[in-house]
């Protein structure tokens, strides 16, 4: 799987401070080989979505769309007022089926039906699998594909709004809160590329900054009550995320003209921000783990946000141990840790207690 | 060895090898046009052999030896409606006990279409794709034979539930029909229970199959939706009765529509 697309967006706005994360993304790397490149040996751990967990996903997706999507109609039909019966459906994955080569295929007939809608005809209530486009360069010379799981269209805008359905579990009416961040900021990609495609049909305006969700109810693979979500939050991280990859981008390509070096040849020189999300979701944590090994990164957040990228691990423990702040900011951190101390009567006052 | 050598070695056996694949395709060919004339002039058992109860019989139908195309056409010719890979795949392997690889598919049209080309043998019907009322586009998943009506393999705005809907009769008739003759009589069964399932009213009880009943639900609601949605395959194919023949079976090309995209359409995976 390629660090590209929607999913290169949203690992970078969750740790937009990752040079080298968003190189990657620029890239459009497989992290695997990547990680291969630069360790010179294999990934032996567990990589990617468990493949319960993609199955599952899979299985919920497929009877959501079987028999004229009969499932999903019905499930939106309730949210946006339609008769299930007369819902018109469009699934491009039907239209053009495949993973390479089908997005622009998919992105042209997705923009048949934006332009359709401008003019005032007839367009699908429900599009599954459309494609989109958003530009990272404003010349549109670097776009990344952005593929909402479905698009319905919103009477009371009369423009679609990007939809997304999870196999992730709605309890009492919750979806558990990180199945809900990450999916927030795929929306939030698919709401910005929408917005976009739509600037030539003149319709941008009518794309709001909401969402459709649809999840699991407990029982089986059934649908919950879908639920509209405003992203406001989600949209300006996206927007951000963005900047970084055109910024990385450009940086890379300025690099590149110099020597012409490889993406693994960088690592050294490319700055990392290892943070705990990496764990779990970047090949990489590990490597940018040991690379900062003397940060207070590697303790987890709170301890690499309380010292900062200026104040190493053994400038703390020398802190702690005594040793008389040289600013204001050891000063300040002196202080913090020599408090921490004595609330947890290490008996190590130090000398950087109540320095005034 | 010295390349030259290696390539007079080489040649004239990809020759025969293209010379031999291209009688293989004539004789399939005319294997089909025979089985066409049976079916039109044979006895009733010889007309449509693989409805014959006869095991021995069967078995020369549905044994590993035909080739997927005529699997793929004898499907449609069953279902009798545009029917999606995966339809065509679990009604074969309930029907024949052949199974179809969804890969199988993209190869199978890409063979159909080049054998389509000007200068190439005719066959007696092809394998197509149904199109998009509006644009003609092909909808790939979604497969025909030639020797329908154009208007049958045309996808309206209301076709969509309109095949599901004809589907799904269908399923239950052939369920009912193959019940002592389809290599996986129950499979063929849950297959129609697994379109019925979305039929008004339906609640599904394992293991019990209201094939008659799905049936009288999927023709009711199909009076409602077919008329309104035949009117509009009937216009849209009076406007593709103008195009060539090549179109009319595999979709009019995708035009590039908006900004370009395709600057770093090959960034992934590089």
């Amino acid at each position: 799987m390629s660090l590209s697309s929607t999913r290169g967006l949203v690992r970078i706005s969750i740790n937009p401070r990752c040079e080298f994360q968003a190189a990657m993304v620029a890239e459009g790397v497989r992290e695997p080989e990547l990680f291969r490149r630069v360790t010179g040996r294999e990934y032996d751990r567990e990589y990617g979505e468990r493949a319960s967990a993609r199955s599952r996903g899979a299985k919920f997706e497929e009877n959501l769309c079987m028999n004229n999507a009969a499932l999903l109609r019905s499930a939106l039909a309730r949210l946006y007022g339609y008769n299930p019966e007369e819902m018109v459906v469009r699934n491009f994955a039907d239209e053009v089926p495949g993973v390479k080569g089908v997005r622009v295929i998919r992105l042209n007939r997705t923009r048949q039906v934006l332009r359709d809608l401008a003019a005032g005809n007839e367009v699908p209530h429900l599009l599954i699998q459309p494609q989109l486009s958003l530009p990272i360069e404003l010349d549109r010379s670097f776009v990344e594909y952005v593929a909402p799981d479905f698009m319905v269209l919103d009477g009371r805008t009369n423009i679609y709004r990007p939809g997304e359905m999870k196999s992730f579990i709605i309890r009492e009416g919750r979806a558990d809160k990180a199945d809900l961040n990450l999916t927030r900021r795929q929306a939030a990609a698919q709401i910005l590329a929408l917005r976009s495609e739509c600037v030539p049909y003149d319709l941008a305006g009518r794309v709001t900054s909401a969402a459709t969700f649809i999840f699991a109810t407990p029982y089986g693979l059934s649908p919950a009550a879908p639920f509209e979500d405003v992203l406001e939050g989600p949209i300006r991280e996206i927007g951000r995320a963005i900047e970084v990859l055109r910024a990385a981008r450009r940086r890379l390509e300025s690099r590149r003209q110099q020597d012409g070096a490889r993406l693994e040849m960088l690592y050294d020189e490319i700055p990392v921000s290892f943070q705990e999300s990496c764990l779990g979701s970047c090949i990489m944590a590990g490597e940018c783990k040991k690379k900062m090994a003397a940060s207070g990164r590697v303790l987890g957040d709170e301890i690499g946000d309380l010292l900062g990228e200026e104040i190493s691990l053994e400038r703390a423990v020398e802190l702690l141990g005594g040793a008389e702040p040289e600013n204001p900011a050891e000063r300040e951190i002196a202080e913090r840790l020599s408090d921490g101390a004595s609330i947890l009567g290490s008996g190590q006052p130090g000398t950087g207690r109540r320095v005034a | 060895m010295p390349a030259s050598n290696h390539r007079n070695r080489v040649q004239p056996a990809q020759y025969r090898r293209e010379e031999l694949l291209r009688m293989k395709s004539q004789l399939e060919d005319l294997l089909s046009g025979v089985e066409a004339q049976i079916r039109e002039t044979g006895t009733p058992e010889m007309a449509d052999p693989k409805e014959s109860s006869g095991r021995a019989h069967e078995s020369r139908w549905t044994g590993s030896k035909r080739p997927v195309r005529e699997l793929v056409l004898d499907s449609l010719d069953d279902l009798g409606w545009p029917a999606y890979t995966r339809e065509i795949t679990q009604y074969c392997a309930a029907r024949f006990g052949r199974e179809i690889a969804a890969t199988r598919y993209g190869s199978l049209m890409k063979d159909e279409m080049q054998a389509f080309r000007p200068g190439t043998s005719r066959r007696p019907v092809w394998l197509c794709f149904a199109l998009t009322s509006d644009r003609h586009q092909a909808i790939k998943r979604l497969l025909c034979r030639s020797d329908w009506p154009l208007d049958r393999r045309i996808l309206a705005p209301s076709s969509g539930l309109v095949q599901y809907l004809s589907l799904t009769a269908r399923l239950c008739e052939l369920a009912m029909k193959f019940e002592s003759s389809a290599a996986d009589a129950q499979m063929l069964r849950i297959i129609a229970a697994d379109h019925a399932r979305d039929l008004p009213g339906v609640r599904l009880t394992k293991g019990k199959f209201d094939l008659e009943g799905w049936r009288s639900i999927a023709l009711e609601q199909l009076r409602d939706a077919a008329e309104r949605d035949e009117l509009a395959r009937k216009a849209s194919a009076e406007r593709l009765e103008a195009r060539s023949e090549l179109y009319q079976l595999f979709g009019m090309p995708d035009l590039h529509e908006g900004p370009a995209t395709e600057a770093n359409e090959q960034r992934v995976g590089s």
